[in-house]
């Protein structure tokens, strides 16, 4: 399914859904108000809520209606605070890729309790550089410098703005 | 053991810029540690808070990410991710920091800058995979002498030798490169690439002699090397002890007193798993044992050191019981390596001082 200039004019479109637990996203954000998000423990769910309303740069669609995240690739680690995202771009030479990490790890970043570690991979064998992203991704110099550079960040920002799912 | 005794909170906006940390040779060596640690402070802070100063007004226009004092203790340089070096001079002691120097030429972040034990020469090293090596005249002025290229990725950090004019380089291609003079082309060339991290070598530091090297990755491993101008030799690998990657490591450069073993040196090694660890080195190991082999203790380790990320450690220029670190947390904390009884010592100190505010309160 790769295409030479590493863009997918025809990716497939799962049907959306709001959030995991849509009851539970009030009573969270209530929860949240009075203990401090940094006191909060996140499950899986929740981060797949935080990054799902994420929309790609190509499409106007959101990472979740893409397939690109999925809750079954994301871990949290509760006993040392460590979350492992993997996402799948929708054509193994996407050149979004690198761009759609960046967004997960900001988005991440900005809305998730600061003591959590976070790693953002490609998953396994879904990209010809899979290793060389993942790298980049994971690089916190390279993370940081990349959001210093005006034109990326306002594609970040403008990629990561819907927080309607997201608890903070 | 390792307890805290100092801390410099930053404000949010120079939160990024604590990636950096390098302690300022003290040239005049009068302070007696243990009976001023506030003037001794003093000393680690000053230069931080003038950088930050000097920052704010006409210096860089991205996050600094590494500092760099001169022998002499009075320039300072910068690497900024806006593709700039700078050098801050102080021309009296306990005064201003000036801007003297901005030095262009890198095409992208510039990731570390390091002097050379002389004073002679500064390092620059970028995103552009190359590393510019600057002469400083006797009119001040920094003349690029060469443009070193041989990485294959972002180099990250450069460190020289302490007594001689050997460069050495760590970089995302997973090496460390060391560079000399080659009188007869007058040009900068590699002498030797080390290969043995599985992923990007953060940083590297000297033991005193300057016949050993430490390093740490982000393979979260670190290594001893036994290194001379022409050739290098791996002493061994040392691994689960840092859950997530390295980014910094720092040799004391003297030997510790009142040390279990006869002969020690220590190091210290910081990182993205919030930790801080101190070890004990037995130097007798490091010159008799084969390749891939040495003797070490853990001294100290200190799980949560920080709330974040540890960028940087470094040990005292002269006492190497006191380390300073800083962290994603926007804070440099002190601290003092101490024995075990001491520190149980303090703690009945702490109990019976609380007990005492106690009674006063009644």
């Amino acid at each position: 399914m790769a295409t030479i200039d590493g863009k997918n004019p025809n990716p497939i479109i799962i049907k959306a859904h709001t959030s995991v637990r849509p009851d539970e996203l009030e009573q969270v954000r209530k929860k949240l108000e009075v203990a401090g998000i940094d006191d909060f423990d996140f499950d899986e769910d929740m981060v797949y809520d935080v990054i799902a309303t994420i929309k790609d740069p190509e499409h106007p669609l959101t990472l979740e209606q893409l397939d690109v995240v999925k809750p079954h690739l994301i871990t949290v680690d509760n006993e040392n605070y460590y979350i492992r995202v993997e996402f799948t771009p929708t054509i193994p030479n996407c050149s979004m890729a690198t761009l759609i990490g960046l967004m997960i790890r900001t988005k991440l970043n900005r809305n998730i309790p600061s003591k959590y570690k976070v790693d953002v991979y490609i998953e396994a064998g879904k990209h010809d550089q899979q290793k060389e992203i993942s790298k980049q991704l994971n690089d916190k110099e390279r993370y940081l410098a990349a959001l210093e550079n005006e034109h990326l960040a306002g594609i970040v920002n403008d990629g990561i703005q819907d927080n309607s799912l997201s608890y903070r | 053991m390792m307890i805290e005794f100092g801390l410099w909170l930053g404000t949010p906006r120079v939160l990024y810029q604590h990636l950096a940390l390098q302690t300022r040779p003290l040239s005049c060596g009068t302070t007696v540690l243990m009976e001023n640690q506030h003037q001794e402070q003093r000393y680690f802070y000053a230069a931080i808070l003038q950088i930050f100063q000097c920052q704010l007004s006409d210096g860089h226009k991205r996050t600094i990410r590494n500092l760099s004092w001169n022998p002499a203790g009075n320039m300072l340089a910068s690497a900024s991710f806006d593709g700039t070096a700078g050098v801050w001079q102080q021309e009296i002691p306990e005064g201003e920091f000036e801007y003297l120097a901005q030095l262009e030429g890198h095409e992208s972040e510039v990731k570390s800058v390091a002097w050379s034990y002389d004073g002679q020469f500064l390092a620059t090293c970028s995103r552009d995979k190359t590393i510019w090596i600057w002469e400083i005249n006797d009119e001040n002025e920094f003349d690029c002498v060469a443009v070193a290229s041989g990485h294959t990725q972002d180099v990250k950090f450069v460190k020289w030798h302490p007594h001689r004019n050997q460069l050495f380089s760590s970089s995302y291609d997973d090496t460390i490169k060391s560079w000399k003079l080659e009188e007869s082309i007058d040009d900068w060339v590699c002498s030797y690439t080390m290969e043995g991290h599985e992923s990007t070598v953060w940083g590297v530091d000297f033991d005193r002699t300057g016949n050993y090297m430490v390093s740490c990755g982000e393979d979260k491993n670190w290594m001893i090397w036994k290194i001379s101008e022409t050739n290098f030799e791996n002493k061994g690998m040392i691994s689960n002890l840092h859950s997530r990657s390295i980014y910094s490591c720092s040799w004391a450069k003297v030997s510790s007193p009142g040390s279990t073993v006869l002969m020690t040196d220590l190091i210290a090694t910081g990182g993205a798993d919030n930790k801080i660890m101190v070890y004990e080195i037995n130097c007798e190991s490091l010159a008799s044992s084969a390749t891939g082999s040495f003797e070490f203790n853990i001294v100290a380790q200190k799980q949560m050191a920080h709330q974040n990320d540890v960028n940087s450690v470094t040990f005292h220029p002269k006492n190497p019981l006191i380390l300073a670190s800083c962290s994603d947390d926007g804070k440099i904390k002190l601290w003092k390596v101490v024995a075990e009884t001491q520190d149980q010592q303090q703690e009945k100190q702490e109990q019976d001082q609380i007990m005492e505010n106690a009674n006063y309160n009644q």
